[in-house]
Parts: structure tokens; sequence; C-alpha cells
């Protein structure tokens, strides 16, 4: 079953509301609602946004899918304790035993839409396909060629060949081959099929083999499968116990390294990953992850992050303060190494894969924390705008930081640009004194006195020529708990050098400095 | 194959490899951003190249500003022991965040390690060591050129004088000016720094007046006005 709208459902917008997820100022997904205003994956921004003036525009953020599709996850398991997770927004799981246990596909179909309907809350926003093959209950789940109807569509046993027959070629979803063989005439799956698989793998190679088995609704995946093998398994214990997502992710990055070296040692590949948790009480939680061109450590490691986040995050049945104990990757599917086709003209370039590898040699001289990359999180403040997470629990190859919404997405009450060179991460106490040395303060958003001199915590004195503010902040005044009330002031000193201060708790302290 | 055509290749090989440049001119240097091209020796960071950025004020968004082309054309970029580095800053820059990491200060009997790692491996490392020792920074210098990375060292005025004795260029900022804060009123909208190119490789002394940033938030080189003299009669020249 699959939801290809997903990440505008995470976010927790309505079906029928026109809302679209922006990668790179390209739209990746559109809601029906904008859909039926004539706004389609791959459009442009402002293309998108000319179509539909009340387009909600959301912003790519994995992180979030998963954890949100983890109460759908929560929801399926009262079926089936086997369900496999493709990427946030679809998953899959083997019909043969529970659909006995319900009473036929058809009855199991209709029972689980309804669970979905009742914890996503909105009718009809997934589909759900029974076939044979994955790819060809992919294809179900999508309602055939109509797109989503309201009703899941069962296709019968061995009938999975016929039912794709008649579907458009580029459902295989490589644009580049099904372009190519609609040039060539072969327009339907089952012309595709229909090819003498010899001549598929002279002209295609071992991918083309693939999308061919799957255009002839053969099970791509019980085909090329061996058992794992136990000795695969790794695991880890927290000492002590982790509450937080981050206290873990360490542990998965080195459980990731250490499973990819194994599989790259015995030349396999794994496209199907068992992330386990065990937590203090002894529950045990597990979670199938599907990656069908296998797994590297950065993959690894990012899934994990993921899972951890959705499990961690009180959202799903963990009961709040549970720790977790005891990490366990196992590889489900591994499969015999082919290799990776990386295009010519590709995003993984020489100097980045250089960069990577350089990394990895790094992690024995320094700590993991201490290696760090930037992702935007948006923020007033100069140093809440991003936030650094280490490199090891990223995909460093591909992902995108997202800077274009600095300029785009308006944060009201943000300093605005240009940013300083320097934010401090700690908080040095500074004094403002005005030009008879009585110390500056602020009041009802107003300073008190001019400010004439800064006073460093060292004793150092800097003459100020110029100041502007003091710009009052008041967030989250909803939650005592977080709460905070400051204000930031801007100067400049005669030496050129220019700071940003801020004032809480009736004193200043030298946030940032434009250096 | 017959001898003749046999021949004819060999020969037409020999001629390709004799043409053949033996550096390109894109491999050689790594691009900067326009505005800073007068700077530098040939208009760009030479690969191999130590590059020190000192002096007041400025210094740290100079740096960053240098490594903006190069993060821009592709490479990727490293900076270790900033721990306080503005990132909003660098992507207004123009530095690809995508391809920027950034390494904490290592202990110091790591650092040497630690900082010929990443020249192995990143076209651009940007480092804050202002206690290194001459030969060290030799050696770190002879290993950039090795491998044909560019290093760029960032140090506060009065420190790091073994970087500064070492630079192949060395960029001085003599002074910074903000512009649009008043007394209580405005905000800070643009800068005017002033730098001093100066170093081994770089025989002439150069300045240049740049905005960094302008009122555009763009890096931006202030037009110069070039004073042409003017002659009057013959043999006697007025400067104005």
């Amino acid at each position: 079953m699959g939801c290809p709208w997903w990440p505008v459902l995470a976010a927790g917008i309505d079906r029928d509301q026109p809302a679209v997820v922006i990668q790179s100022n390209r739209v990746t997904v559109a809601s029906p609602g904008a859909a039926s205003l004539g706004v389609a994956a791959g459009m442009g921004r402002r293309e998108a946004e000319s179509r539909c003036s009340s387009l909600t525009i959301l912003k790519t953020d994995p992180a979030r899918e998963a954890r949100e599709f983890e109460k759908v996850l929560v929801a399926l398991e009262g079926f089936t304790p086997f369900v496999e997770v493709l990427r946030p927004g679809m998953c899959l799981f083997p019909t043969k035993s529970c659909a006995r246990f319900f009473g036929g596909e058809q009855t199991l179909a209709e029972l689980v839409g309804k669970a979905l309907e009742r914890t996503a809350g909105q009718p009809a926003c997934f589909g759900i396909g029974v076939a044979d093959g994955l790819f060809a209950a992919r294809v179900a789940a999508r309602g055939g060629p109509d797109g989503i109807a309201g009703k899941p569509v069962v296709v019968p046993a061995g009938e999975s060949a016929e039912f794709l027959a008649p579907l458009p070629v580029s459902l295989i979803e490589r644009p580049d081959l099904s372009n190519l063989l609609v040039r060539l005439g072969v327009k339907t799956l089952g012309d595709f099929a229909g090819l003498p698989s010899a001549d598929v793998l002279t002209r295609f190679g071992r991918d083309g083999l693939d999308a061919h088995r799957q255009a002839g609704g053969v099970d791509e995946h019980r085909l090329i499968l061996r058992e794992h093998q136990p000795a695969l398994e790794l695991s880890e214990e927290l000492d002590p116990p982790a509450e937080r997502c981050d206290m873990v992710v360490f542990a998965g990055k080195r459980l990731a390294d250490e499973l990819a070296l194994h599989l790259e040692e015995e030349a396999l590949a794994c496209s199907k990953m068992l992330i386990e948790a065990v937590t203090e009480d002894g529950r045990t939680m597990s979670r199938s992850w599907r990656l069908d061109e296998g797994f590297s450590a950065g993959t690894i490691a990012e899934r994990v992050r993921w899972q951890l986040a959705g499990w961690l995050s009180g959202s799903a049945d963990l009961p709040p303060g549970s720790a977790l104990v005891r990490l366990v990757l196992l590889p489900e599917e591994v499969q015999a190494d082919r290799g990776v086709q990386l295009s010519f003209w590709g995003a993984h370039t020489e100097p980045g894969r250089r960069a990577v590898r350089g990394l990895a040699r790094l992690e024995g001289l320094l700590e993991p924390e201490s290696v760090v990359v930037a992702e935007f999180k948006g923020g007033r403040g100069p140093a809440e705008r991003y936030q650094l997470v280490p490199a090891g629990s990223v995909d460093l190859l591909s992902r995108s930081v997202v800077p274009q919404c600095l300029e785009e997405a308006p944060w009201p009450g943000a300093i605005p640009a240009p940013s300083p060179a320097l934010v401090f991460a700690d908080r040095a106490v500074i004094r403002v004194l005005d030009a008879s040395g009585v110390a500056v303060r602020v009041l009802d958003d107003r300073l008190t006195l001019q400010p004439a001199d800064l006073v460093f915590d060292e004793g150092r004195r800097l003459r100020v020529t110029g100041w502007a503010g003091p710009w009052p902040v008041n967030e989250r005044w909803w939650d005592t708990s977080v709460h905070r009330r400051l204000s930031r002031l801007q100067v400049v000193c005669w030496d050129g050098s220019a700071h940003l201060l801020a004032f809480e708790q009736d004193r200043w302290w030298l946030e940032a400095s434009y250096d | 194959m017959d001898p003749a055509r046999n021949a004819s290749a060999e020969r037409l090989s020999d001629v390709a490899g004799l043409a053949r440049p033996v550096c390109l001119a894109d491999e050689q240097s790594l691009p900067v951003l326009t505005a800073l091209e007068g700077l530098l020796p040939h208009g760009g960071l030479q690969r191999g190249f130590t590059v020190t950025v000192q002096g007041g004020p400025g210094t740290n968004a100079l740096a960053l500003s240098l490594m903006a082309g190069a993060s821009r054309a592709g490479s990727w970029v490293a900076a270790v022991g900033m721990p306080s580095l503005g990132i909003a800053s660098a992507a207004e820059m123009g530095v690809v965040l995508e391809r920027l990491i950034l390494v904490a200060a290592p202990t110091s009997g790591r650092w040497p390690k630690v900082a010929a790692s990443l020249i192995d491996s990143f076209d651009l490392v940007l480092v804050n060591w202002p206690d290194a020792s001459t030969g060290m920074v030799r050696r770190l210098g002879l290993r950039a050129r090795d491998r044909r990375a560019v290093l760029i060292s960032v140090v506060s005025a009065g420190r790091g004088q073994a970087w500064h004795e070492a630079a192949d260029v060395c960029l001085t900022v003599t002074s910074s000016r903000w512009e649009g804060l008043g007394s209580g009123h405005g905000r800070l909208t643009a800068r005017r720094l002033e730098v001093e190119a100066s170093g081994r490789r770089s025989p002439m002394s150069r300045s240049s007046t740049l905005w960094l940033p302008d009122r555009s938030g763009r890096v931006a080189e202030r037009p110069t006005r070039t004073v042409e003299p003017v002659p009057l009669r013959d043999g006697v020249f007025e400067i104005g």
C-alpha cells in the first residue's frame, strides 16, 4: 500500500487542499488538490504558484515524513508483523497468511483501508493493491491507470502479467529506459514483457533485465534472493540507556559502517534491512526498510536516524521515558553485489567521493561529534538558523541543505542579512556603558541610555560609533519551559568592527560578530 | 591491419602526445569570485598555494569569500578549528553548504595528522591554528603543494607569525567600515574593506577596496578611479 503524496499528508495538510513539496525550486510532490488545478511534479516553483495562488509550499523533510509514517505502521501491525517500509509513505507486507485469517484478500484490503483512514483522519488517502510481485502490487496500489480510486485493487494470484500488460511502459520508474522504449515503439508493459529476455539483457544490461522481469509480473525479489546469514547480524548495547535520538545516532553509525564493511568483504549487497531496538522494560520494536539498489553505510545510518526519530518522538506507542538499551541491525535480504552504474554526469563526483573517503580516515583521530555539517533549521537569531549535525549521520553525497529558503520564506523578526561571520556558542558577558560610564539596559523595549562604550570580559574597551535597536524577541511564550524574551542590538565600533549583542535576564552578551 | 596504417597510427599518437598540454588551465587554479581576482596572482587560487588571511575585523568574512568561488564550482571545502564560523554568512557569500564540512579543533598533538588528512581529501582547507610551529607550517604547505590543494590560514592580528612567513599569498585587511547604521536607527547594510596582498608569490604588493558585502549582499569590487595624467604643455604634466 502506498500514498504518493505522503510528504504533504505528513505535514498535516488535507489531501484536497492545494499543497506541494519543493526541493531545489522544483515541485517533487503535488497533493491531489494541487493536481486538480494543473500543478504537477517536476514543475518550477513560480509556474506552480501561477496556476494556484493559494498554494501551500512545504520543504522536503524526510525525518518528519518517517516520524509521521510510524503511526501508520503501528496501525498496520494490527494485521501482520511483517511490514516493511520502502520509503516513508509506502510499505508492503505479504498477504498469504493473514489473508486466510481475515477471510480473503479483498476483505483484508478493505479492512486495512478502513484502519488507515482512521489513522490518517481523512478518507481515501492511501492506495492499496494486492498482486503477485512487488512491482505489480505497487502499480495496483496506484489504482491502475486511473490514479487512486477509493477502493483497493486486488489482482488474483497468477494474473499479474495480464494486469500489467495494457499499462504504459513509463510505470517501470526508469525514465531513461522507458523514454527509449517508447521511441522504439514499445509502448505498454505487455509489449516490453513480450521481448526475448536474452535480447533485453544484451541491449539494456542487468538493470534492463530487472525492469523486463517486473514488466512480466515476475517477483524480482524472490528470484535473486539468498537466505540471510545470521552472521551478518550486528548489535550494540547502549549504556547508559538512550532517551534521545542523538544519543543513539553514533551507535547506529558505527553499526552501519561495520555492516557495510562486512557486506563489502562478502561481495554482497543488502536490499532489505531490519532495524530493531530493545527498550529498558524489555520490549522489542523492529522495522524493515527496503532500498532496491542496495544500502551503503551512509544510507543505513540515515534510515537508522529516521527510524529512531520515529520511535523516540513519543508519537508511536512507546510510553514516554522508556529508553533504548540495545540496537540491532539485521540484513534480511542480501544478494550478490552487482554494483551500481553511476551516471556519467552524475552528482557523485570524484571530489565528493574523495572527501567522504578522507572523512572516513579522520574517524580514528577525532570524536564523531567533532566532524559536522550544516542543516537548515530556521530561526530568528544567527545561531538558530542552522544546526550542525554529525557528518556520519547523513548521506553526504546526496543531501540538500535547502539554503534558498533563506531568501524565499520570510522569517518575521529575523536579523536581516548580511549575517555575522562569527557566531559564538558560549555566552560571553559584555558591558554596555553610556558616555558617563553608567550601564545601559533595556526597559520596555527601549534603551535606558545611549550606548557609548563596550567593555569586553577580558577588559578590552571599544568606543561605539553607531547602533540600532533594541529589536525585541518574545519566543514561545505559550510554553514556560522554553519561553525566551530578549532584545538584540547591532553596534559598530570605531575600529570598524560590528557586533550583535543580546540583552537577556538583565545582562548583555556577545551573540555574534560581523567579522 | 596493414603495416602502413599501423605506422601512421603510431605517428599520430606521438603527435597527439606532444600536442597535449601537460596540465590544463583549470586544473592549475581554483576559481574565485570576480571581485577577488585582482588581489590574487593570475586571478585565481593557484593549487598548492598557502594563503594567509590576517588583519583586523573582516578577516573571517574575507576568508569565507575566498572559498566561495571554488565551492560554487564544485570543490569540497573543509574548515578546521573554526567553531564560531557563521553558517548563514557563508551561505550568503556563496559557499555551497552541501560541500562544506566543519571540523572542531583537534588536540595539539593531533593537529598535524588531522590537517594533513584534510589536505589529502579536500580541494580547499581553511585552518585556524595560530600556534603552529614554523616547521609544521612548512610541512603542511609542502603537502598542499603535493596534493594540489589550497590551504587558507586565518590568523588574528599579531599572531600566527609562522603562517605569515610561509604564505605564498598573504592577504591583510587594513581597514573595515560598515555602512547603514546611525545613532539608534538603520541596520548594517554594506561594508567597505581595504585589503592588501603581499607574500612570496605576489611580488608586487597589490591593494584593493572591496564591498564585502555590498548593498545587495554580494561581494563586489569598488571601481577604483584611475588617475590619468593630463598633458598641459609639452613636457609638463598636471596630475588631477
